[in-house]
């Protein structure tokens, strides 16, 4: 039997997590091992800068990842440089914008890797081969920047 | 004006999101309030151009671009003739170059472009840490008018590189080298003079004091056999390599001489370098007129026990020098040993493998003849922390249950499968494999992520797996070879992939696979389908149009297929890949086997080739 961590997100919703899935979180493995094992049992982890909706979207892909595709152990050198990513991750990223944003943002907060990086390649692709002015099209930036 | 609205206390963005989302003006400016740090991280995955046009779109995004020396780092800007452009692209971020290469130069440069590129070189060159030169016709004096500008290079590379003849009058003062740590020179020099060349390098590196890793590769490869008037052939010309690697180079802890001409004399003397404490010892095809004997073997292992990686092949070595040096090198990580010469006083190696507590990569050709001590071996436990192991036993899929080295090879296989539960690759090739060995390997080897076997050709899956699926403990398995095991037939593709998530699976030449065995491929379970990347089913010469039609529209996500050899796939099969393999990049097929090449040409430019 597992242990169990409790996440509350800045709309004051509480999740029960799994402690091996919110390890994932180098943020929350951090407190973990500051904390220790046993306080932390009782507390609740406030995540300010994270919303229920989004923290139920990283927890959909950190559970995905840790039961389905760990990512594989160094053997030949993988080309990081590399824009694929694999199916479950586009799928999973197919969303607008706004959540895009939130869920790069969320997972830069709380240190998940393997999360800022799909989502990383994702933003990655929809800059290649665009013209400045495309790109701010693509992002809604402001126009009326040049660069000294 | 900040269109997240409210800031916590560390003044970061509150994320609140939810219903701020819904309208387009809300959007505006959102992307542009991102961490630094998280734009950094877009820019990794784009190249120079794209980054570029990216930094031009707001303040944010462009301050993350010139803030950061990272991804500048990473960036390998090309400069060839197409793309000299570039240079010019690359003089207005001029402490952004720090990863040059120049490839493809002076085969037709003229005078005026040469001026013009050194023009737009000495306007960055300051900056650049990685430089490397490739496939130039470029001689001495033209390489040295760009490192004489280099001011900060930390490593050099020069490979292809030919020039017809070495200029030795040029007084470049080239002082500003002394942060080079690595050097690395591969089949490049003055045409037919190997003194020339090595005179050359002996300069060059009197520059860099502070060298820490030298390649020196494939030098004098081009140099066809010269025969004297007798027919005998003419020794190959040798490099004085050992007089590049004099004492000054104490600093030197990486050596690789792969593929040269190198005398044992000249070895031997290297390794005795006083000072010289190696890490890395690369000896791959020395091609001199002896191989690696004792006595460099001793040599290793009297001055040079501070190695981690050691490569060897031909070598031709005694079980007392060999004694020794596992005695010596203390902290050997990763060991190839390759080419036994001396076949029939073969060393039984695993006996001393076992002494080589750190060792955690290996690539040997058999483990050697001694029952007895295999035996005592498998009887005891044993820590051994391998995680790369790939075994070739030379003819070992021909021999004959009665021969003494069958049942030798056989009870090394089952010391590995029994004893190495902490592989992650696994490569035999050749090997006597049967059923129950098999079954041993993939029941035990619970962390393999790589399992290739090629040429193994006594088990047939025919008993093992009636009433369970094969790989059913390796749930880390991603890539998975069976080439030329010419007994795996239809029957083994019967039985589900359904605890791996396979990415790479090659058939190679298993002919025995017809049509019948890709419909029951095209059967498997969901989850194969949706992670098979790479499949290569080349030399599977009963495999039709049909089979393909039926299997292809299963694998969404295949980039790479290899038909090689399949002569009965015609160009038909071209339309099924082009409705249904969306992702497909490489596509590797006979153009001899399909009836009208003039189609595939024209259907192939639309993929990369």
């Amino acid at each position: 039997m597992s242990k169990i961590i409790k996440l509350q997100t800045s709309d004051g919703e509480i999740f029960d997590v799994d402690v091996e899935v919110a390890t994932c979180s180098g943020l929350i493995k951090t407190m973990l091992e500051v904390l220790g094992m046993d306080e932390s049992d009782k507390e609740i982890v406030s995540l300010p800068n994270v919303s229920s909706a989004i923290l139920k979207k990283v927890l959909e892909w950190t559970k995905y990842h840790k039961d389905n595709a760990p990512p594989p152990e160094l053997d030949e050198p993988t080309d990081i440089s590399s824009l694929e990513i694999c199916s479950w991750d586009y799928n999973f990223l197919k969303v607008d914008q706004g959540t895009l944003f939130e869920i790069i943002l969320a997972a830069n907060y709380l240190d998940i890797k393997g999360l800022l990086v799909v989502t990383c390649k994702t933003v990655a692709n929809m800059i290649k081969g665009k013209s400045p002015e495309n790109i701010r099209k693509t992002f809604n930036i402001k126009s009326g920047f040049t660069p000294a | 004006k900040n269109p997240i609205g409210k800031v916590n206390e560390h003044g970061d963005p509150v994320l609140k999101m939810e219903e701020s989302m819904k309208t387009e003006e809300r959007l505006e400016g959102l992307w542009s309030c991102l961490p630094e740090e998280v734009i950094r991280a877009f820019y990794e995955y784009l190249n120079f151009r794209d980054v570029e046009a990216a930094s031009q779109t707001c303040k944010s995004w462009y301050a993350a671009f010139i803030n950061n020396s990272k991804i500048h780092n990473n960036i390998e800007f090309l400069i060839n003739q197409k793309h000299s452009q570039a240079l010019a692209d690359l003089s207005r971020y001029p402490s952004r170059c720090k990863r040059i290469r120049i490839e493809g130069f002076g085969w037709n440069t003229t005078d005026i472009e040469w001026e013009q590129v050194l023009d737009c070189w000495k306007i960055f060159s300051d900056h650049v840490n990685h430089l490397r030169f490739s496939k130039c016709k470029i001689n001495e004096r033209q390489i040295e008018n760009f490192l004489c500008y280099c001011t900060s290079l930390v490593s050099l590379t020069v490979d292809y590189c030919h020039c017809d003849n070495g200029d030795t009058d040029s007084v470049c003062d080239l002082i500003n080298l002394v942060s080079v740590t690595h050097l690395e020179i591969k089949d490049s020099g003055i045409k037919d003079s190997p003194y020339k060349t090595d005179k050359s390098l002996i300069k060059l590196t009197n520059f860099m004091p502070k060298l820490v890793h030298l390649s020196l590769s494939l030098m004098g490869c081009d140099y066809i056999p010269i025969y004297d008037l007798e027919g005998q052939m003419l020794p190959r010309p040798e490099y004085n390599l050992v007089r590049i690697v004099e004492p000054k180079f104490a600093t030197i802890v990486s050596i690789s001489f792969g593929h040269n001409c190198i005398s044992r004399d000249q070895l031997v003397c290297l390794l005795k370098v006083p000072d010289m404490r190696l890490i890395s010892l690369n000896l791959n095809g020395i091609y001199a007129a002896e191989f690696i004997d004792d006595t460099v073997i001793n040599a290793i292992a009297t001055h040079q026990t501070e190695i981690v990686h050691l490569f060897i092949n031909r070598y031709f070595i005694s079980n007392e020098s060999f004694n020794l040096l596992c005695r010596h090198l203390e902290k050997l990580e990763t060991l190839h040993l390759y080419g036994i010469r001396n076949a029939l006083s073969r060393v039984c190696l695993l006996e001393f493998l076992i002494y080589f507590k750190e060792l955690r990569t290996l690539k040997i050709e058999d483990f050697g003849p001694k029952p007895t001590i295999l035996q005592r071996l498998l009887d005891k436990p044993l820590d051994m922390h391998l995680t790369h192991l790939d075994i070739n036993f030379p003819q070992g899929h021909v021999l004959d249950e009665r021969e003494p080295a069958f049942n030798n090879a056989k009870m090394c296989l089952r010391f590995v499968a029994s004893r190495l539960l902490k592989l992650t690759f696994l490569r035999l090739r050749s090997c006597p494999l049967d059923n129950n060995l098999f079954r041993e390997i993939t029941t035990n080897l619970v962390n393999l992520v790589v399992l290739r076997v090629e040429n193994c050709t006594g088990f047939n899956f025919r008993e093992i797996y009636h009433y369970a699926p094969p790989f059913r403990h390796l749930k880390r398995l991603t890539e998975l070879e069976l080439s030329k095991c010419i007994k795996v037939s239809d029957v083994f593709l019967d039985s589900a992939f359904t605890s791996c998530c396979l990415k790479k699976l090659s058939l190679r030449h298993c002919i025995r696979i017809t049509d019948c065995g890709l419909v029951k491929l095209a059967a498997q379970p969901e989850s194969f389908k949706r992670s098979i990347e790479e499949l290569n089913l080349s030399g599977c010469y009963q495999v039709t149009d049909w089979g393909l039609s039926k299997l292809l529209p299963e694998l969404k996500r295949l980039r790479v297929l290899n038909l090689k050899g399949c002569r009965k796939v015609t160009s038909k099969m071209l339309e099924t890949v082009k409705t249904y393999c969306p992702k497909l990049r490489h596509l590797c097929v006979e153009p001899n086997s399909l009836d009208t090449p003039l189609i595939l040409d024209t259907f192939f430019a639309d993929y990369d080739f």
